[in-house]
C-alpha cells in the first residue's frame, strides 16, 4: 500500500484498497470496483431476493486460489437445498466444489452450544484451512437463539476481532429489515452493507440492489435494478448524468430531419446532440416523423438506434417499406432496432441497453418510440424522470441527436400535466395534430427550439406514399 | 493450504511479539509456533524493551500502535541499545508506514491483517539473512 504523507489525498487504486470481485462486473461497478478485501460485509434482504446467489456467484468466481472459500449455513436454509440449487447456475463449477469451495452446516452445533460455536468454528477454520472468503448464511438466524442483546454485542465484538485480525473477507447474509440496522450490533462492525429488495409491480416483481454503506470507498448510490438469470444476477447500474461533456464539433452544427420542409422551419435542421420531442394524437404522424429521421441517418451513412415499444419488428419493416425504404438494406446499413414488448418492459434494462449502444456502437441518431410506454412500465415516475434526464444528457455529451415520441390528447399541445416534464427536458418540441377546420389534414408546429430560431406557424404535415413533408 | 514443516535450525529461534490485540496475538502465536518458533509477548513498547534485554530474542515483531513506547520508537531504541542493536525488527502494523519503519531502522515491514504464509516466510527470510551475515562476520 502506498504510504501517505500529511495532506496527501487518499489513494484509490487496487494496491491501496484491494477488492474482492463479485463475479459480476456490474455489481463491482456500483461498489467502485468490488467488495473491500479483509472486510466484514452484510448482504441483507428478505427471503428470495437473491442473497445466496450473489454470495455463491462471488465464491465460484474467486475459486482457484490455493486458499479455500467457505460457505457455512446456520439455522435458516438447509445446506442440501443451497448446494442443490446452485447447480442450476452457469457459474457453478463442480471441479472446485469440495476443494476450493467448501460448504458446511453449522446448524446443529449452533443449536447445541449457541453463537460461540460459530467463533470456535471460525477460529479452527482459520488455523487449519486459511480461508480466503467466508460466507455465513444466515447470520440473522443467530439472533433467534435467544441470546440477549448484551451477549450478542459481546459475541459480535469477539467475532469482529477475530475476523479483522486475519486476512479473510467475510459475508454475513441475513433476512434483515431496515429496523434491524439500528438494532443488530453486526451493522456497526460491517464495512459494507448491501441490500437486495423485491417490489411487486403489476403482474411481475422488480428487484433492486442498493449499497447502504461502503467504508473507505465511493460507490454508486440509489437503487439498481437486477434480474436473476441462469448466469446469476444481471444488474443494471442506475444511469447518472455524465460528469463531463465531450465537445462535439460545433454547437451550431445541424443534422437534417429527412422530412422535406421541416429543416427549413427549424432553422436548418436539428442541432447535433439535441433532443426533440414529437408529441401528438394517435395517427398524427409521430412514428412517421421519427422513422423518417432515422432513415435519413442511414441514408447519410450514420449508425442509428430505433428503440421501439409499439410495432414489433415485422410491423416496423412494413412501416419502413411504406415510407419508400427497403427494410433489408436499412438494417444492413446501420439501422439498429431495439424492440421490447410493453408487457415485459423494464426501464432499467432498456435504458442501460440504449446507453451501451451509444457508448460502444458509434450511434449518431436515436429514436425512442414512445417514451410514454416507459412511464407505464415505471413504478416510480421520479425514477423514470431521472433516467431519461441522464440519458438525454449522455446524448448531448456524445453528440447523439435524438427524437422521442409521446402520445397526447387534444388541446394546446395535448400533453397531460404529468407528461409536461418531457417537454422541459427536451431541447425541441414539435406538436403534431389535425386541422380543426379540415379534419383530414395533419398539422405540425414547432413549439420550442432551444438555442435556435424557428418558425412558429402551424403548418400542414402531409404523409404520402414517399413519406412525410411540411408544406 | 500447504504449510511448510518447521526447520530444525529455526526451532530455537525466539521471537518477541509486541501486540495489544488479543486476536492478533493468539493467531501470531499459533502460526509462529506451528512454524517451529518460540514466541514471547509484550503488550507495550516499554515492557518489550525490558523483555528484549532479558530474553535476547532473534526477532522482535511489533505493531506501531502499542502503549507507552510506540513500535517505531521501540525500533529506534533497539537500534540505539548496544545489547540489542543486532536484533532483527519486523514492523507488523495496521498502518501503512513502511517508509517510516525503514527510517526507524526496521529490517522489514508487513501490513496487517495477518496472512500466515506472508508472516512466516518473512520471518524465515529475515532469520536466514541474519544468520548468513553473522556467519560472514565470524569467518572474517
Amino acid at each position: 500500500m502506498t504510504e501517505r504523507r500529511p495532506g496527501q489525498p487518499p489513494p484509490d487504486d487496487e494496491d491501496s484498497f484491494p477488492r474482492v470481485r463479485s463475479g459480476n462486473p456490474q455489481v463491482d461497478e456500483i461498489l467502485g470496483g468490488g467488495f473491500p478485501s479483509n472486510s466484514i460485509n452484510i448482504v441483507m434482504g428478505q427471503p428470495g431476493t437473491g442473497k445466496t446467489i450473489l454470495a455463491e456467484q462471488l465464491l465460484y468466481h474467486n475459486a482457484g486460489d490455493d486458499r479455500p472459500l467457505l460457505y457455512a449455513t446456520t439455522l435458516s436454509e438447509p445446506l442440501s437445498k443451497v448446494v442443490s440449487y446452485v447447480q442450476r447456475f452457469s457459474f457453478f463449477n463442480p471441479d472446485v466444489l469440495g476443494s476450493d469451495v467448501m460448504y458446511e452446516d453449522l446448524g446443529a452445533s449452533l443449536a447445541e452450544r449457541g453463537p460461540v460455536a460459530l467463533i470456535e468454528w471460525l477460529d479452527e477454520a482459520i488455523k487449519t484451512r486459511s480461508p480466503k472468503i467466508v460466507v455465513i448464511d444466515s447470520f440473522r438466524a443467530i439472533h433467534d437463539l435467544g441470546t440477549s442483546l448484551d451477549d450478542m454485542r459481546r459475541f459480535i465484538s469477539a467475532l469482529a476481532g477475530l475476523l479483522s485480525a486475519y486476512d479473510v473477507t467475510t459475508f454475513l447474509l441475513g433476512e434483515y429489515t431496515q429496523a434491524d440496522i439500528e438494532r443488530c450490533p453486526e451493522f456497526a462492525v460491517a464495512d459494507a452493507i448491501v441490500e437486495l429488495a423485491r417490489q411487486p409491480l403489476s403482474t411481475r416483481d422488480e428487484r433492486f440492489m442498493r449499497v447502504m454503506k461502503l467504508r473507505g470507498s465511493g460507490y454508486r448510490e440509489g437503487q439498481h435494478a437486477f434480474r436473476i438469470t441462469s448466469d446469476g444476477l444481471q444488474l443494471y447500474p442506475r444511469l447518472v448524468a455524465p460528469r463531463e461533456f465531450e465537445s462535439y464539433k460545433s454547437s451550431s452544427e445541424r443534422v437534417s430531419t429527412g422530412i422535406p420542409g421541416l429543416d427549413e422551419i427549424m432553422g436548418g435542421g436539428l442541432l447535433v446532440g439535441s433532443t426533440t420531442l414529437a408529441v401528438g394524437m394517435t395517427g398524427a404522424g409521430k412514428t412517421t416523423l421519427a422513422l423518417q429521421f432515422a432513415l435519413e441517418g442511414v441514408r447519410r451513412g450514420e449508425q442509428v438506434l430505433y428503440v421501439n415499444f409499439q410495432e414489433n419488428p415485422v410491423q416496423l419493416r412494413r412501416a419502413i417499406a411504406n415510407l419508400g425504404g427497403e427494410p433489408a438494406t436499412a438494417f444492413k446499413n446501420g439501422f439498429g432496432l431495439l424492440y421490447a414488448s410493453p408487457v415485459e418492459l423494464q426501464i432499467d434494462s432498456i435504458v442501460v441497453e440504449i446507453f451501451e449502444a451509444i457508448k460502444t456502437g458509434g450511434v449518431r441518431r436515436v429514436v425512442i418510440d414512445a417514451v410514454g410506454d416507459l412511464s407505464s412500465a415505471a413504478n416510480d415516475p421520479r425514477r423514470l424522470h431521472d433516467y431519461l434526464y441522464s440519458l438525454i444528457q449522455h446524448f448531448a455529451a456524445r453528440g447523439v441527436t435524438s427524437v422521442l415520441t409521446l402520445e397526447a390528447g387534444q388541446g394546446f399541445h395535448g400533453m397531460e400535466p404529468s407528461d409536461q416534464w418531457y417537454s422541459y427536458m427536451s431541447d425541441n418540441v414539435i406538436a403534431l395534430g389535425w386541422n380543426v377546420a379540415k379534419p383530414d389534414r395533419r398539422t405540425i408546429r414547432v413549439f420550442k427550439m432551444r438555442s435556435s430560431e424557428h418558425d412558429h406557424e402551424v403548418r400542414e404535415f402531409e404523409i404520402g406514399s414517399n413519406g412525410a413533408r411540411v408544406t | 493450504m500447504h504449510r511448510e514443516a518447521p526447520i530444525e535450525q529455526e526451532g530455537s529461534a525466539l521471537i518477541l511479539v509486541v501486540e495489544r490485540d488479543p486476536h492478533v496475538r493468539a493467531l501470531e502465536s499459533y502460526f509462529l509456533n506451528e512454524a517451529g518458533f518460540t514466541v514471547e509477548f509484550a503488550v507495550d513498547g516499554a515492557a518489550a524493551l525490558e523483555r528484549a534485554r532479558d530474553l535476547k530474542p532473534e526477532i522482535i515483531i511489533s505493531e506501531v500502535l502499542v502503549p507507552k513506547i510506540d513500535g517505531l520508537a521501540l525500533c529506534r531504541a533497539v537500534r540505539g541499545d548496544a545489547q540489542l542493536r543486532d536484533v532483527v525488527v519486523l514492523i507488523f502494523s495496521i498502518l501503512a508506514v513502511e517508509a517510516r519503519a525503514r527510517e526507524a531502522g526496521a529490517d522489514a515491514f508487513l501490513r496487517k491483517p495477518l496472512a500466515e504464509r506472508r508472516l512466516v516466510d518473512t520471518v524465515r527470510e529475515l532469520l536466514s539473512v541474519r544468520r548468513t551475515s553473522r556467519g560472514r562476520e565470524e569467518a572474517t
